[in-house]
């Protein structure tokens, strides 16, 4: 039994043709049947719309300024939120690794505030910003910072003692130490919280376009929805689906190039 | 043969007390003794005895709480560029190329890139990882990394390198090859050392003399001149002084563990 244990460790499996072609089928099913369903009258197209409808719709939509717009709109604000909130965070998680007393009062915040959906603060914001796009900025920003700050202190909590005292003892200024040893060994750790902290962002970017934004795609698939233009809704939540997917699919990029020759 | 020399690092009444919430632990009393110029110094004890205590003090990590310590009749205050350490872990960057991990300490020294680069790749030389300039330390083995922080170490050339239990993590049979690797090594170049273990036959197949440290609080219990003959070849540990002198040392270390166990009975 050991034998066959080593032998599947040590082999990987082959990318055969059966893993992807499964995958190809059920979505194909899933798309014929809701197809089926809409044509027969089963599903509602008031409710449902059906997979042709929209994929005309979406052929219209795409190219068109609104939608550009649309797409600005949300990529600015998701970026411009997520930058914001990374480097808090990051700046914060330093502060907290760094300073004990901050240590004692923060990472008790910290981690209550990461329970809390601080979505639940726009109006709060509005009253103080004003109907604009820097509530979203903002909230965006704090649901951000939490996961980044929390996984950037747990990153410089786990450095080595071999490389503190390395750091020591090579006379780096303090400065020097964080950028070219400390940061870099954290960042197995920091990633993932970039990571939690960006799909957080795109949630709450989307979201919070639902209810304040005058442009973005939250705010065309809300709009669609209240117009009964169901079809357009759809076609938008395909291209929400679709950024989601290719934004990360970036993100995994980004981090496997960096972790490459991080981890021992 | 070892008294002409000067010293490089010198501990004169060399005491260092820990504070602790249940008082003070006396970690280091009364140590004094000098590393001769050029000559590889071993030291040897009980574990917790404050061997390491002593080599961060060399080190300038830590500062006696009286006495002193020089480095070339310098009072020492605190780290310097000119002291390189060694520790246990090999503590490299695993981001960083065998090259760059090694030009590492002349970075931090401001040293030019292309003259750390050249200084880098006659380190890979010297330490016998040709063709590996370009790996990363997840790559090596654990006593190939050892060898990279050696490099890291001896590319600044260090007034004193101190090695801290370097060969500590590696399994037998690599720490055996690493004890003869460094042997040679050092040869070739002669560096001052202060190397602490806690193996008898690994202090003496290096040293050019052991210091014997005492149950704490640790004092030098004893200085063992090793006067077998270098070049030190493989077959060591076969030569009759290296037997002999291994009793010794393995006595004197016995004094003490058996003083250790009467002490934890009271």
């Amino acid at each position: 039994m050991s034998a066959t244990l080593r032998a599947r460790r040590s082999r990987p499996p082959r990318a055969g043709w059966q893993v992807p072609a499964t995958q190809a089928a059920l979505v194909v099913g899933f798309f014929a049947l809701w197809e089926a369903g809409a044509a027969s009258g089963l599903l509602d197209p008031l409710t449902w719309s059906r997979p042709s409808v929209i994929v005309t719709e979406l052929a219209d939509l795409i190219g068109t300024p609104e939608t550009v717009n649309d797409l600005a709109a949300t990529l600015t604000t998701l970026a411009a939120g997520f930058l914001i909130g990374a480097s808090v965070g990051v700046g914060i998680g330093i502060a907290v690794a760094r300073l004990r007393r901050v240590q004692a009062v923060v990472s008790t915040y910290l981690v209550a505030l990461q329970s809390v959906p601080l979505l639940v603060f726009y109006p709060v914001l509005l009253t103080i910003f004003g109907l604009n796009r820097g509530p979203t900025v903002i909230v965006v920003a704090a649901v951000t910072m939490v996961p980044v700050a929390l996984n950037t202190t747990a990153g410089l909590g786990a450095i080595p003692r071999g490389l503190q005292r390395l750091a020591t003892s090579l006379m780096l200024s303090r400065s020097a130490a964080y950028r070219k040893v400390f940061l870099p060994a954290a960042i197995p750790l920091i990633f993932p919280g970039l990571r939690v902290g960006f799909l957080a962002a795109l949630v709450t970017t989307i979201g919070m376009e639902f209810i304040v934004a005058s442009a973005g795609l939250g705010y065309r698939v809300g709009q669609s929805y209240h117009t009964f233009a169901v079809d357009r809704m759809y076609a938008n939540i395909v291209v929400v689906c679709v950024l989601a997917i290719l934004v990360n699919l970036v993100l995994t990029r980004i981090e496997r190039s960096l972790r490459r020759d991080v981890t021992t | 043969m070892t008294t002409s020399t000067e010293a490089v690092l010198e501990f004169e009444d060399t005491a260092l007390t820990y504070r602790t919430a249940s008082g003070t632990i006396e970690a280091l009393v009364g140590v004094t003794a000098a590393v001769p110029k050029g000559r590889f110094v071993s030291v040897i004890g009980p574990s917790g005895c404050g061997k390491s205590t002593l080599l961060d003090i060399a080190g300038g990590l830590l500062a006696p709480t009286s006495g002193s310590a020089r480095l070339n009749g310098e009072e020492i205050r605190g780290p310097r560029r000119t002291t390189a350490m060694v520790f246990q872990e090999a503590a490299l960057l695993p981001w960083r190329t065998v090259r760059d991990n090694i030009a590492f300490g002349l970075e931090a020294a401001g040293v030019p890139k292309k003259r750390r680069r050249d200084r880098a790749d006659s380190l890979i030389n010297l330490v016998g990882l040709d063709g590996f300039g370009d790996k990363h330390p997840g790559d090596l083995s654990g006593g190939m990394r050892q060898r990279v922080a050696i490099a890291r170490a001896l590319a600044v050339d260090p007034e004193i390198l101190l090695m801290d239990e370097p060969f500590g993590a590696l399994d037998q049979q690599t720490r055996m090859m690493m004890g003869t690797e460094l042997t040679k090594i050092w040869e070739r170049i002669r560096c001052s050392v202060l190397f602490v273990t806690h193996d008898i036959p690994e202090a003496i197949a290096l040293s050019d003399e052991v210091w014997v440290m005492s149950q704490r609080p640790a004092r030098i219990k004893e200085r063992v001149v090793i006067d077998i003959p270098r070049p030190r070849g493989a077959d060591l540990p076969l030569d009759p002084r290296f037997q002999e002198l291994n009793g010794v040392i393995w006595k004197l270390l016995r004094d003490e563990a058996n003083r250790q166990l009467v002490g934890s009975a009271d």
